[in-house]
């Protein structure tokens, strides 16, 4: 017997389940609702082999998705959550490639599963609602090119945050 | 861990600091409408700044490309740590030549074409009786063609190392080890009288153990750069974003956005979280025999006042135990005062077997970063389990393999059962002994002489040098339990035949026990070989090296001593041993328990070393009894024993 640095089927499982949200919330387009079932398949794989790249790889086409509906005017609410599914998918699938690695398939790890996934559920879900509302509340009122101003600056401080 | 962990350094990076604040800035004066700069044109604004986000996100996502994640790589606890697999050096090497990085896939293959290089001429030597630097030329040269294939060079061709990466991520096998098993084939056929290990039977894939650096990490902070690169994808929804605005209005799309720089964001500012654990473990047999399971039972409480989100532990398990059942590790989360309890079985192995302190790494909710601890448990430290060589039933005693070892025929003329010579009476000499046949005829008295029959005085040598700890079956009874089984039987059948039976060890412990016969010699014999530190269940961490060991042990043996070594012959250097002292007049037989199995190349490649082994010890003029897993070890004897007398 070797020590299998693969997930259990059970655990990786739950990587899906974000991944399929999204998949839901870009229905109502049709190039978003492939990408994104294109993308929780290659996840589900990725995490299943305990791939990172993999992982990674499902979760940008999932993002491709986002993007692909974005364009074509499917409602801010869908676009968040999609988003929040995409990015809860990936730190998911990322952590538990991250248990497998270390702790191997014997070890029991749902609660740490269950705990990352649901911390990133709120803590995503958090920022997107409060993306929302000032998008709800400014609607109209505020030019496209600052709110893309001031995102950019945001990124550039992270850029600079980084170690 | 050239950046400090708890706060991000934010001055490193003083270019997009500026380029940062400047575009909050721009925002918030464009957002608020005040006329401090001229109304900016909208479409090449909305071009420049969203194309320039879209590149920017290519390049920081590329970034992840050439990062690996770095995390707490915890030893493999569940199998026996203090024994190798042979060969499973070879197959790492092999592993590396398409894993490592550029140069050391170089060395690898080099290393590895070296070994086969080498195996391939000690091969030849065997077959053709030549010295090896004669067969090493004759090899360099392309001479042999019976291994043909070790002159097709090991280098990598351009692209293969991509196609094998992906063909051993789905299980398949890498072109080099095809390679090296073709060459390993042909040298296995080459050598006469292999027949190799049994792949179907050997059963177990232990292709070598990973990870099994133990004793590496004291506490260490590092960040894991697991969210490398997300700046990148989040870089790339507010480009598309923004040029979706050009449409009108502020696109929803960069909503959706703010969630993944906030994603992004979240994991830059974490810190590492505070580890204060209290573990406990507790087992629940007091002394265990060989064979039980242990049942152990660990409890994890966060004593500390932070929330651990991601908290994994892993338990020291004794490096001479192996996991049966269970898992020694778990991963959770804990709030401060709360614990969580997991148990798992070990199965008992002979001697004292110490856990090592818990390992403890905890990570912040995003685990951008993680910190590594070694928590000493409370409770039980340790497993002892009884000594249990007495009980392994009754000694079958082989009159071949007492004859080969122990009593022998001398040249001398006495007392004994076979014809010497006859010669004249003396008086004194018993009347059974004259030959009354030779009275009756010629009337002079004439005394028959016999083969005098002594008892012979053989030390029992048991190899417990590092490299005998090695094993084909991390499951089962580990080779250094299998040697010290031999020397038992065979100590208690050379007694049981009237000689003089001596203990010793090839160790960096010195273990002596003068030869002596009798009943009390075979208990003093038993309790050596069950308590003594030489034969400890954990691999001696010092070398058995050099001359002064050597020629101790030489001092101690009586002139008339033979030896009788229990080894698994998995180094050369043990050949090299047993040459010195068959060569220095100490008649020398080695029982060889054979740990090479036939589930990968290197398993193969070590098997075929040790038939070259054996092979050369035989040339020498040394008795070698080559004991396989599956056979019980008079079988082996007896094999043994037909051999000489044919």
């Amino acid at each position: 017997m070797t020590f299998l640095r693969q997930p259990q089927r059970s655990v990786a499982a739950l990587t899906v389940v974000p991944a399929a949200a999204t998949t839901l919330a870009l229905a109502g387009n049709a190039t978003g609702a492939a990408l994104g079932l294109v993308g929780t398949v290659v996840l589900a794989v990725g995490v299943t082999v305990a791939s990172r790249p993999g992982v990674s790889l499902g979760a940008l086409v999932l993002l491709g998705g986002v993007l692909a509906a974005g364009t074509a005017d499917v409602s801010p609410a869908a676009l968040v959550l999609g988003a929040a599914g995409a990015v809860v998918s990936w730190t998911t699938g990322q952590h538990v490639v991250g248990l497998a690695t270390q702790l191997g398939r014997e070890a029991p790890v749902q609660r740490s599963v269950l705990a990352h996934l649901a911390s990133a559920t709120v803590t995503t879900l958090s920022v997107g609602l409060v993306g929302f509302l000032a998008y709800r509340v400014s609607a109209g009122s505020v030019p496209g090119v600052a709110v893309g101003f001031l995102l950019a600056g945001v990124v550039a401080l992270l850029l600079a945050l980084r170690s | 861990m050239s950046h400090s962990v708890d706060t991000p350094v934010v001055f490193e990076h003083p270019l997009a600091l500026a380029a940062g604040l400047t575009g909050v800035a721009l925002g918030l004066v464009a957002a608020v409408g005040v006329d401090v700069v001229p109304p900016l044109p909208e479409r090449p604004v909305a071009t420049a700044v969203g194309g320039g986000l879209v590149l920017g996100g290519v390049v920081v996502g590329a970034r992840r490309l050439a990062t690996s994640v770095e995390q707490a790589d915890p030893p493999v606890v569940e199998f026996r740590r203090d024994v190798e697999v042979p060969g499973a050096s070879f197959d790492r090497t092999l592993s590396t030549a398409v894993h490592g990085g550029f140069e050391e896939r170089a060395d690898a293959r080099q290393t590895a074409s070296e070994r086969l290089r080498e195996t391939a001429a000690a091969v030849l030597a065997a077959v053709e009786r030549i010295p090896v630097d004669r067969a090493s030329e004759r090899v360099e040269a392309g001479e042999w063609r019976d291994a043909g294939s070790i002159d097709d060079p090991l280098d990598e061709r351009t692209g293969q190392v991509t196609v094998d990466r992906v063909r051993t991520a789905v299980g398949g096998r890498s072109s080099v080890e095809r390679q090296a098993d073709r060459t390993v084939a042909e040298l296995a056929d080459a050598m006469p009288g292999f027949a190799g290990p049994d792949a179907a039977t050997a059963g177990i894939a232990s292709t070598g153990v990973e990870g099994t650096r133990s004793d590496d990490t004291g506490p260490v902070d590092r960040r894991t750069h697991r969210w490398t690169g997300v700046v990148g994808a989040a870089m790339l929804a507010v480009g598309v974003g923004v040029f979706a605005t050009l449409g009108g209005g502020v696109s929803s799309l960069v909503v959706a956005a703010t969630v993944v720089v906030g994603g992004a964001g979240y994991a830059v500012v974490a810190t590492v979280p505070d580890v204060s654990l209290a573990v406990e473990r507790r087992v629940d047999t007091g002394r265990p025999e060989p064979g039980d399971e242990i049942e152990v039972t660990v409890t994890v409480e966060n004593t500390g006042d932070s929330w651990l989100a991601d908290l994994r532990v892993v338990d020291g398990v004794p490096p001479g135990l192996r996991v049966v059942d269970g898992s020694p590790r778990y991963a959770t989360a804990l709030r401060p005062g709360e614990s969580v309890r997991f148990s798992y079985t070990v199965g008992a192995t002979r001697g004292g077997h110490a856990f090592d302190p818990v390992r403890a790494i905890a990570r912040d909710p995003s685990g951008a970063t993680e910190r590594e601890r070694q928590v000493d448990a409370t409770g039980a430290t340790s497993v002892e389990c009884a000594p249990d060589l007495g009980a392994t039933g009754a000694v079958p005693v082989f009159a071949q393999a007492a004859r080969q070892t122990g009593r022998v025929r001398t040249g001398t003329a006495g007392e004994g059962v076979e014809f010497h010579s006859v010669r004249e009476y003396r008086q004194g000499d018993p009347l059974s002994r004259v030959d009354w046949n030779r009275v009756a005829t010629t009337g002079e008295f004439a005394t028959l002489q016999f083969h005098e029959e002594r008892a012979a005085t053989v030390v029992v040598v048991v190899d417990a040098r590092r490299h005998a700890y090695v094993t084909d079956d991390l499951e089962g009874a580990a080779v250094p339990e299998r040697q010290l089984q031999a020397a038992d039987r065979l100590a208690s059948s050379l007694l049981s035949a009237g000689d003089s039976v001596g203990l010793a060890a090839f160790s960096p412990e010195w273990c002596w026990l003068a030869p002596r016969g009798g009943d009390t010699q075979r208990a003093r014999i038993r309790r050596r070989l069950a308590t003594h530190p030489a034969f400890g269940p954990n691999r001696p961490t010092e070398p058995f090296y050099g001359r002064p060991p050597l020629r101790r042990l030489r001092e101690a043996l009586p002139g008339h001593a033979q030896l009788v070594v229990c080894s698994p012959l998995c180094d050369d250097y043990a050949v090299e041993l047993l040459r010195e002292f068959h060569a220095r007049g100490y008649p020398v037989t080695v029982v060889s328990p054979d740990p090479t199995g036939g589930d990968s190349t290197g398993q193969r490649l070590a098997a075929i070393e040790r038939a070259v082994r054996l092979s050369r010890l035989r040339r020498w003029g040394v008795r070698v009894v080559d004991w396989d897993a599956d056979e019980p070890l008079p079988a082996a004897l007896e094999a043994a024993d037909r051999r000489w007398s044919e």
